[in-house]
Parts: structure tokens; sequence; C-alpha cells
């Protein structure tokens, strides 16, 4: 219960921590910089929120995630509780690396004594954001292209109306394996770092969070769920995701179907055939083509993949 | 007039305070000097206190450790040893603490301090789950007495045992804490066993609660006079180090030598007085110690105030609380034992691997790493022989610990044949015993709450961790 209670709470706490997509600043720098954008390059951004809003469906949808927002924190505290392996893990990892590939600095791993390595630590950091950043998309497409995990993922697409809030738009299975995922990145970036440098590295952070997740989340990641048409422009939308391109990933246009499921960096959708760089931009409609009226509420929300999944089997 | 009248007040409030703090002065802190209270006694003796036997015991444990290390090979190690742990003849000289520079010790023979005690008829007489083939207590130090016999130094190279290192560590738990923690302050302190309004036994001037409590002090090994005592003292004490100056401090009544009786700390005082010092210089502080001894003596003068009547239900259940810090601090002290050698046996492995990679000969680190492999197996075989049975938590620490340390050849003894020969198997790869290790670690935090956390190779883990951040979200980039 009181793990239930914190977890509630706890929710709400993502509005003041920097190590959380919706943190105030990082609303407000979205904010900024869409407007810097639509004044100084209005080519590359474009407003068409209250083209698209249509009363009840913005309350809606805006409904849904919020309720989503603090449910899902619950639903999840009461399996996340479960979930210790991620430090054995890492030690497995560690342990191994020191048995089989390389065994420089390793006696130091113990050594807490070590002075911090600046190198190590700039590479560290820059790894466990690039290798969850491939994590995350090879796990995304898997949720697209399984038709399993797809009946989870595509509550996530069944936003009309898009709102930073849109983020929590996820069911808890889905949920669980982004838990999973994350565990295994960092288990294996910390083992395997740890195996290289020993005890000399720590994470370059500011405020608490990793640099790079950091000026991501600066420079626009919450207008990715918005309707605001932000591009980055042709040729970096080939090196960094834009808030835009992930729009014409929850576009409703058969023209975009499967494209752009990175996050951050383009690579992984370049080197996958799925990366589809911002045109001038346009508006956009959002949603599922055929299935968004069964998502009315957040019951159907939590309860249609798994109903669908059955009604399949049998 | 109003001056008058405040001098007036003032000296009637400070004789007052005198009063009350005077007399409780004299005993309260120290463990010492708590008159005979026994109704009916007449004779000659005015204190009480008295826990030689178990002083004895602690003298006995230091001088097998000793013998183990020092003695050659051979049926006359082995009778010597058995003759320590459990005979109980005449004349065994006190092998250790011996005189060392300024440290000279009022007591040459056992017998001086008390006599015909040995460690057998004291030793946790359950099974030891922890070893194979079922041994109870004493039988488990008998093997590893007689194994110890067959070597020079207690060292078995081949099969990575320190006896020294076993016997001693596991006879500090199975001795000293068992019985204070689940005799003299278990069921010793029901109102019905040892009553407080009879002698402890025919013709004893103590009552029978006051010598169950002494003997439960006499187990933890502190001096009478800790509370003048730092933890830095106590632990130089025990080492017999910082010459003339820690001397003075040791010899409470000035005669220039330490008496074993009461002056001199032994093992398990010598631990949580080591744990208080590491917590200090890690800002966590655990006052071991002093929360130890402060709960006997306050029992003590709980027995001494009832002036030799039975003891009432309340005042009962005040020593079993008084006796519940006694237990759960101590366990804490075990706990943290486990944790720091556990963290010991990690590092030497991660030394020896290095080693081996730059082809260094390896052989003095897997000396130490056999040695602190012994500190951790001892200490938790220790843990176990508490009041309560530590179920699952003794079932994970014994998995994880094993029966041997895995050695180079990444063997690990898995059992003793009815012979009482090891039995080796292939063991677990260095690697996963490392992680063995560190789940070790873990377990003891978790379960006991750890604070000093010596050699801790996890925490920064922890930490980094954390710092990685992205645990429990439900973010759907």
């Amino acid at each position: 219960m009181d793990q239930i209670i914190s977890a509630l709470l706890g929710g709400f706490e993502v509005f003041i921590d920097p190590s959380k997509r919706v943190f105030g600043l990082y609303l407000l720098s979205s904010g900024a910089l869409a407007f810097l954008a639509m004044r100084f390059v209005p080519e590359l951004c474009q407003v068409h929120f209250w083209q698209v809003y249509r009363g009840h469906i913005f309350w809606k949808d805006l409904a849904i995630d919020l309720s989503l927002f603090c449910l899902n924190p619950i639903v999840i505290a009461v399996f996340a509780s479960y979930l210790y392996f991620q430090e054995e893990l890492s030690l497995a990892i560690i342990f191994w690396m020191m048995e089989n590939v390389t065994s420089s600095g390793f006696e130091q791993l113990l050594d807490a004594t070590q002075s911090i390595d600046v190198t190590a630590s700039i590479f560290f950091t820059l790894s466990l954001f690039v290798v969850n950043d491939l994590s995350k998309y090879l796990v995304h497409r898997f949720m697209h292209e399984n038709k399993f995990l797809w009946q989870f993922h595509k509550l996530h697409h069944s936003a009309k109306v898009m709102t930073p809030l849109t983020v929590f738009r996820t069911h808890p299975i889905e949920a669980l394996l982004f838990l999973i995922r994350n565990g295994l990145v960092q288990a294996f970036v910390i083992g395997v770092s740890y195996g290289f440098w020993g005890n000399s590295f720590t994470i370059v952070s500011y405020f608490g969070c990793n640099v790079f997740v950091l000026l991501f989340n600066v420079f626009g990641a919450n207008l990715r769920h918005s309707h605001v048409h932000l591009s980055y422009g042709r040729w970096l939308e080939g090196v960094f995701i834009s808030p835009y391109q992930h729009q014409l990933h929850h576009s409703i246009a058969a023209a975009d179907k499967n494209c752009n499921y990175g996050v951050a960096l383009a690579l992984w959708d370049r080197l996958g055939g799925t990366l589809i760089r911002g045109r001038p931009v346009v508006k956009l409609y959002y949603g599922l083509v055929d299935e968004a009226p069964r998502f009315g509420d957040i019951k159907a929300h939590y309860g249609h993949p798994i109903k669908s999944f059955f009604q399949k089997r049998s | 007039m109003n001056k008058k009248f405040g001098s007036a007040f003032l000296v009637v409030g400070v004789a007052a305070l005198a009063a009350c703090v005077a007399p409780s002065a004299a005993n309260n802190d120290l463990y010492g000097n708590f008159p005979v209270t026994l109704k009916g006694y007449t004779g000659d003796k005015t204190n009480s206190v008295s826990y030689s036997g178990q002083v004895a015991r602690h003298v006995l444990h230091d001088s097998i450790k000793k013998m183990i290390g020092s003695l050659p090979a051979g049926a006359a190690k082995r009778d010597a040893l058995l003759s320590y742990y459990q005979g109980k003849s005449a004349g065994r000289v006190i092998m250790a603490p011996t005189d060392k520079g300024d440290f000279k010790y009022k007591q040459k023979e056992v017998d001086e301090i008390s006599r015909k005690k040995n460690l057998a008829g004291k030793t946790d007489k359950r099974v030891v789950t922890g070893m194979p083939r079922g041994m109870t207590g004493p039988e488990l130090v008998k093997f590893w007495l007689e194994k110890a016999a067959e070597t020079d130094n207690g060292y078995d190279a081949a099969n990575g045992y320190d006896y020294a290192q076993l016997v001693s560590k596991y006879v500090m738990g199975s001795v000293s804490y068992h019985q204070a923690v689940d005799n003299y302050l278990d069921e010793k302190l029901e109102s019905t066993n040892k009553p407080n309004n009879k002698p402890y036994k025919t013709g004893a001037y103590y009552t029978g609660k006051e010598h169950s409590w002494d003997e439960g002090f006499g187990y933890f090994g502190a001096p009478a006079h800790t509370p003048k005592l730092t933890v830095d003292e106590i632990y130089n004490i025990a080492k017999r180090k910082g010459g003339s100056a820690v001397l003075k401090k040791a010899d409470a009544n000035g005669d220039g030598r330490i008496d074993f009786k009461s002056e001199h700390v032994f093992g398990p005082a010598y631990y949580a007085a080591a744990f208080d010092r590491s917590a200090i210089k890690v800002g966590r502080p655990t006052g071991y110690t002093h929360k130890i001894f402060g709960a006997y003596v306050e029992g003590r003068q709980l027995i001494a105030n009832a002036k030799g009547e039975a003891l009432s239900e309340s005042q009962i259940e005040k020593l079993k609380s008084l006796a519940a810090t006694v237990r759960t601090n101590w366990e804490k002290v075990l706990a943290e034992a486990v944790f720091k050698y556990a963290g010991s046996v990690a590092k030497d492995m991660a030394k020896i691997k290095a080693a081996l990679d730059t082809g260094n000969d390896p052989k003095k680190l897997y000396r130490a790493y056999v040695k602190h492999w012994g500190e951790l197996k001892g200490f938790s075989l220790a843990l176990q022989s508490g009041k309560e049975d530590l179920g699952d938590v003794a079932t994970k620490l014994n998995r994880l610990i094993g029966v041997g340390p895995v050695l180079l050849n990444t063997s690990q003894v898995v059992d003793i044949d009815r012979s009482g020969n090891y039995v080796k198997d292939q063991g677990e790869s260095w690697a996963g015993y490392m992680v063995h290790m560190a789940k070790v670690q873990k377990l003891m935090a978790e379960k006991f709450g750890t604070k000093a956390k010596v050699n801790d190779f996890t925490g920064k883990l922890a930490l980094l961790m954390k710092a990685a951040g992205g645990g429990a979200s439900a973010e759907n980039d």
C-alpha cells in the first residue's frame, strides 16, 4: 500500500525531476524553441494545434493521457519491485569481462580511492546514451512489426490529439518491456565500462541527469508529441530525429507508415531503411485509421490488447 | 534579600542534583562493584559481579588460534589443541594474549582466571547447516582442529583453508554470541529459571539473575570500564598497540598490568569497536560497542536494585528488552564482519587475477585470499549461531559462500567424505564467485542493515545505476 501511495505521489515528481521528459524547464525550452523557430525559420515550424482541435476529442485524449499518467506508476510499482536483476546482471557482466576479455585496470575495480578519469567518464556517458537509443529503436520497431506487441503499442498511437503528456500513454505491459530493456542496457554498458576502466569513471551529469539526455530534452523533445511541427532541416534530420519526424511516425497518412522509429539519433533508422526526413512541414492528422474508437476510455485502454490477444487465439 | 534567596536556592539545587547523580555515577556506567544482594548471605564478599569463566574461555579461544598458527604439525599439536578446546586439565598456559612491549598481563595460566573450563561444552550443539555431513558445532570445531594439527601453521593451500581463522571466527559466534544471546540472555531470563531470590547455585554469593546476566556480559569480552574508553582505545588495547599511553587506559586499577578478568578487550568487543571506528570514518556512526555495553550495565543495575528479591514481570520484561538490544547489535556486528570479508575475498580475487594476467606469482595474494575466506566462512557460521534460526537468509549465505573458496584451477571443496577427506569438484567460475561475494554484501545490508560497510564494492554500482536512471518509468518515446 505504501508503495502504491508513494508511486502515486511520486508520479507528479516528473515535473520537477530533470531526468524526466516533462520536467518544467524542458517544457519551457520546447516552447521557446518553437517560438524562435516560427519567428526566424517559419518554413521549418508550423503550429496546427487549433486546426486539429476538435472539442471533445482534445479533452478525451487528454483525459486518457492523464489517467494513464496517474495509474501507470501504481501498476508498474507492483511489478517493478520484483525486478532486482539489474545489479546482479551488471556484476555478472563485469566479472565475466574480467575473466574473459580484459584485465587492465580491473584490480582497481574494488578500489574506492580510484580517481575519476574524464575521458572514461565521457565515453561511458555517451555509450549509455547511444546504446540506450539503439535499444529503444529496436524495441520500438519490434513493437510495430510484431502482431502481438502491436496490440499493446497501438494504444500509444490511438491519440488523435497529442500533448507532451502523451509520452505516458503506454500500456503497463509495454512499460514492463521498457523496464527490462532499460535494465539490460544499463547492466551491459556499466558492466563493460567497469571491465575496461575499473573504478575510474562516473556518469557525466548535470542536475543529476545524463548530459546527453539533458541536451536531447532541452532541444525540443516535448514537441515530439504535440501539434507544433518543428523540423530540423534536411541535413540535420539525417543525424537527429526532429519532433516533426516523430510526428510523421504518428501520422495516419499511408505514405508515412512504418517510419522513424528512432528517438534521438537518426542513424538507426538510416541503417534500418526506415528514415523519412522532414519535407516542408504540413498539417498532420494523428491516430489509428480504423480502430481508434475502441480506445475510448481507460478500461478499454488496459483491457483491449489482452482481449484481442485471446480473441485471436480462439 | 533576593540575592540571598537566589544563592540558597542554588545551593539546595546543586545538592539535590548531586544527591541524585552521585550514587548512580558510582556504578551505573561501569560494569563492576555491584553489591552482594543475596538474602541471608553471611560471607565477606562485597561485590557480586563474577564472569571469570567467560574470560577463561576467551583466553582459551585466543590460545587455540595462536597454537594453530604456530605449533609444528603432528600428534602433539592435535593433543594440545584438543586439551584447550575440550580438556579441563590444570596447567594450561595462556598462549595468547602474551606480554608485548608495554603490555603486561596479570595472569599467565588459564587456571589463574578460572579453573576447569573448556570451550567444547559451551559450543552451539545444533547441526551446522553451512558445512557438510551434518556435524554439530563441537564436532565441526574438533574436525577443524584435527585438520589443523596436520599442518605447521594451520594453512591448507591445496584445499584453501586457514584453520586459525575458521576456528577463531566460528568459536566467537558459536560459543560467545551463542551462549550470551541464546542462553544467558534468553531462557535464563525467564522468571522461573535462575530466580533472583535464590543463589545461582548452592553456596554461591550471587543470585540466579545476577550471575546469569554477568555470564552474558562476560561473553561480550569488553573491559568493565568501557565507558571510559574510546573505540580507538578499545581497538588498540585488543591489538596491543599504542604503547604506554594505551596501556594506561587499559589498566583501570593502575597496577601496571592488564587483568584479563576486567581490563582486557576480547574478540566480540574488539570487532564491535573495529566496526564502530570504520563507521565513524565513513560518517555513518554505529555505536555498537557502547550500545551493547550500555544495555548490559543498565540490566545489571536493574537486578542490583531488586536487592535480592524475585524480579517482577515488568522487570523481567525490561531485562528482555535490554537483552534484545544486546542481541540485535551483536548480530549486526557479525553481519558487518561477513560484509567486510566478502569484500576482502572479492578484492583478493581481483588482485590474484591481475597478478596471473601479468605473469606475477600470486602466492602471497593467494595466502591472503585463503585467510580472508576463512574469516568470511567463520563469521558467516557465527552469525547463524544466534537465538533465531535465520531461515532462508542462512540458506542463501551458505550456498553463496560454499564449503570452500574457489581455487586457482576453479575447483572447490564441495563435500567431506566419511573418512573426513575433502571432496573437490568443478567449482564456481572465478567471475561467478565474485558475483556471489557481491550478493553476500547485498544480503547483509538488506537483512541486517549494516552501516559500516567496510570493503563495500557494490555501493558505487548501485549509485551509478540510480544516476543512469530510467528505472520504473513508463514513458513512450
